[in-house]
């Protein structure tokens, strides 16, 4: 009787974990909501994964459990039986997997080379260059969009680039391409709306692109300020992914996707033209 | 036999149980516990320790930097090549129990933040300054703006106005900045000694990045100027930005930092005091220390005040050119050059070669810093041509940067020299003939390609 003491606790911890992952989504606990082209792709892949390790996760414990309750209380009289292996079940167990990781191996690869392959890079709509540094994220954008200056600013940039801190601007419907680069250490630049995560190498230039299919930010007219739309929800957060010191956890900021190009163009000049305030102003 | 194979499970049952419910009971504790990073109430200002770096500053210096964590070594060694330190260890120590009970109480202690002008102050010179206290106070966002100027209990209410902003203030401080600048706002923080530059060390009531009246005798920062701090960062630096707090934090913050810089100049000024040899041995005792402690943080505070109330470094002139498609911008540009090159406002002669090979110099705090190079495009007290005209206009204090007084140089002057330095970075904005001067091409895609922006020099 008291072995089935453990059969209870597994299979109550297992049911318990279920229930969790199960209700997550009603409290609100799953992923952010996507608001780029290609999350759907990451997210499909993430479901993927998910089930296939989920389904075999609860299948082994199942037969855990059940082996617990059914042979957990053995008779130390009887002798216990050795056995040489199962062909079958060796092949089984062997096979399903491979199948499976093959199957991953190669569903992966339309997402990863759209994601990342330079070739499959559309053309940008807007160049931005991030620089992490201990630790906060730095922005520059080109004060517009002259396909000469997309060419040319990465370098050096020009005199009239705008530097914003740890706000990345774009557009719905822009190619935004992100030069990331880091003043110190290993960061990681982690759009977790935009299902993007990319480390930041020291000495390296790394670009990505993101393209969002929402917007979140609107205009006050009033004020000639933006501001985030609650009815959006929650902020769309920049995150630094990669421990790089003692106020990582503050290494943060937010996205801001306007709804049109126009009015990205409007914050971009009005941001522009404080930067080259010459009125003693805040 | 049986009954002891039978009792083996049992044997670590218990325990196994016990220690899982006692680690999920911890886990949970932990997670409903308080989040309240304050101080302890036991914590204290501990009284400087650090030597006092007085002028003149050596004139000779390394050409390298100070290798990281020795800068108190780097400092303690300044009298080997003609530097002046005084060292608080020379106070006796009668003087220093009396220091601290006097710091103590007007400035209180990390948990408990004040700032109080204490006793009568029977000095003719600072008496105005301990009375004009309350209305400092008012000018520095550290008295009660709701409580009315005839309320019988004015002083008391602006006294728990006071002591409830620096507390939150120092909490805020305590979790966000102590790390680099140090209980006490020294920049001796546990990660301060490894940062280069080193983190702001508020205690002689020195900031760089100013944009007071020019004119007066001390030059303060204003509430806007740190605050500006706080929200961009200094670029550059170690110092990130802080815009993600809310604007109601990064005004205590502002406040604490006031809070310690006035406790930290007031330290400094009575342990130059007391160890002036000039002064005799018995000069600062018992009360007298009393009220020079309440006669100089009255003066601090109205030195302060005086800041925040005048007018500030406000141009007379707009600029007549500010985007280089102006017809007039590469005008305004020689003449920049004409100025920065020039015998009279001596800029090269700090930034050598634009900056590209500026060497290390002292600052009022001991430490060695670079005079920026001005090809980089990166400017730490901000990159607005309005931040530029108030580092030109008051200058840069403790890094001596002198400033460009309005009498030979007129504000169209500073709107070149401002045009001139935005144009420096980028050599295709620069007109042929002042980029082949600095760059040596005429060709601006022929200078050689540098750091992108954003990055240290």
């Amino acid at each position: 009787m008291t072995n089935r003491f453990w059969a209870v606790l597994f299979g109550g911890v297992l049911l318990a974990c279920f229930l969790m992952v199960a209700l997550a989504p009603v409290f609100g606990y799953w992923l952010p909501r996507n608001v780029c082209v290609y999350g759907d792709d990451i997210d499909h892949l993430f479901y993927v994964i998910l089930w296939a390790t989920g389904f075999f996760f609860v299948l082994t414990s199942v037969l855990q459990v059940i082996a617990i309750w059914r042979w957990g209380d053995y008779d130390p009289a009887k002798r216990a039986q050795y056995s040489h292996g199962h062909l079958g079940l060796e092949l089984l167990w062997t096979i399903a997997p491979g199948v499976i990781l093959l199957y991953l191996t190669f569903a992966q690869i339309p997402a990863w080379s759209k994601v990342t392959y330079p070739s499959e890079r559309p053309t940008p709509d807007q160049v931005v260059t991030v620089v992490g540094r201990q630790w906060e994220w730095r922005l520059r954008y080109p004060a517009a969009g002259v396909p000469e200056r997309v060419r040319t600013w990465a370098d050096g940039g020009l005199i009239d680039d705008v530097y914003v801190v740890n706000e990345l601007h774009t557009w719905k419907g822009a190619n935004c391409t992100l030069l990331l680069k880091t003043d110190d250490v290993l960061h990681s630049f982690y759009l977790p709306n935009f299902r993007r995560k990319q480390d930041l190498l020291p000495g390296k230039t790394v670009t990505i692109w993101v393209q969002a299919t929402e917007a979140n930010t609107k205009h006050d007219a009033a004020t000639d300020t933006w501001s985030l739309d609650p009815a959006v929800g929650p902020a769309w957060e920049i995150a630094c992914a990669e421990l790089c010191g003692g106020r990582h956890y503050a290494m943060r900021g937010v996205v801001f996707v306007h709804p049109t190009k126009d009015d990205y163009d409007r914050w971009l000049k009005h941001t522009a033209t404080r930067q080259r305030s010459y009125k003693p102003e805040q | 036999m049986i009954g002891a194979r039978r009792m083996a499970p049992r044997r670590w049952t218990r325990p196994l149980v016990c220690s899982l419910l006692t680690t999920l009971a911890a886990t949970l504790a932990g997670c409903g516990g308080s989040l309240d990073t304050g101080y302890s109430i036991d914590l204290i200002y501990p009284v400087r320790k650090d030597p006092l770096v007085l002028a003149p500053l050596p004139a000779e210096t390394p050409a390298n930097p100070v290798p990281p964590g020795k800068l108190d070594e780097s400092i303690r060694r300044l009298p080997e090549i003609k530097g002046k330190l005084l060292d608080p260890d020379k106070l006796t120590d009668a003087q220093r129990a009396d220091l601290k009970a006097a710091l103590d109480a007007a400035f209180g202690r990390p948990a408990e933040p004040t700032i109080r002008v204490l006793g009568k102050v029977e000095d003719e010179e600072y008496a105005d300054f301990v009375t004009e206290a309350p209305a400092s106070f008012a000018a520095l966002k550290l008295a009660d703006p709701t409580v009315e100027p005839d309320d019988k209990q004015k002083a008391e209410k602006d006294q728990a106005y006071r002591d409830k902003t620096l507390a939150v203030g120092g909490k805020l401080f305590r979790r966000h900045c102590m790390h680099c600048h140090g209980v006490v706002g020294d920049g001796r923080g546990p990660s301060g000694a490894w940062l280069s530059p080193t983190p702001r060390d508020f205690r002689q009531g020195v900031f760089k990045f100013i944009s007071c009246d020019p004119g007066l005798s001390r030059l303060k920062p204003r509430r806007d100027d740190l605050r500006r701090t706080l929200n961009h960062g200094v670029e550059g630096t170690s110092m990130p930005s802080f815009a993600l707090l809310t604007e109601e934090e990064r005004d205590h913050l502002v406040s604490y930092v006031l809070h310690l810089s006035i406790r930290g100049e007031v330290e400094y000024d009575t342990i130059k005091t007391l160890l002036d040899p000039n002064q005799g041995p018995d000069a600062l005792t018992d009360k007298k220390l009393d009220r020079h402690v309440a006669s100089r943080t009255g003066l601090f505070l109205w030195q302060w005040a005086q800041a925040a109330t005048a007018s500030g470094a406000t141009p007379a002139e707009e600029p007549k050119a500010t985007d280089p498609a102006d017809a007039a911008f590469p005008a305004s540009v020689r003449r920049g050059y004409q100025v920065f090159t020039g015998q009279d406002a001596g800029c090269i002669s700090c930034h050598q070669d634009f900056g590209r090979q500026a060497r290390y110099r002292y600052d009022d705090w001991g430490t060695l810093v670079k005079p920026n190079n001005l090809t980089n495009g990166i400017y730490r007290g901000g990159r607005r041509p309005i931040d530029m005209y108030y580092r030109l206009r008051c200058g840069i204090p403790g890094a001596n940067m002198p400033k460009i007084d309005s009498k030979n140089f007129p504000d169209a002057d500073v709107w070149a020299l401002i045009n001139f330095l935005r144009a420096l970075p980028h050599p295709d904005t620069l007109p042929d003939d002042v980029r082949e001067k600095v760059y040596g091409v005429v060709d601006p895609k022929a200078v050689a390609p540098k750091h992108a922006g954003g990055g240290h020099d």
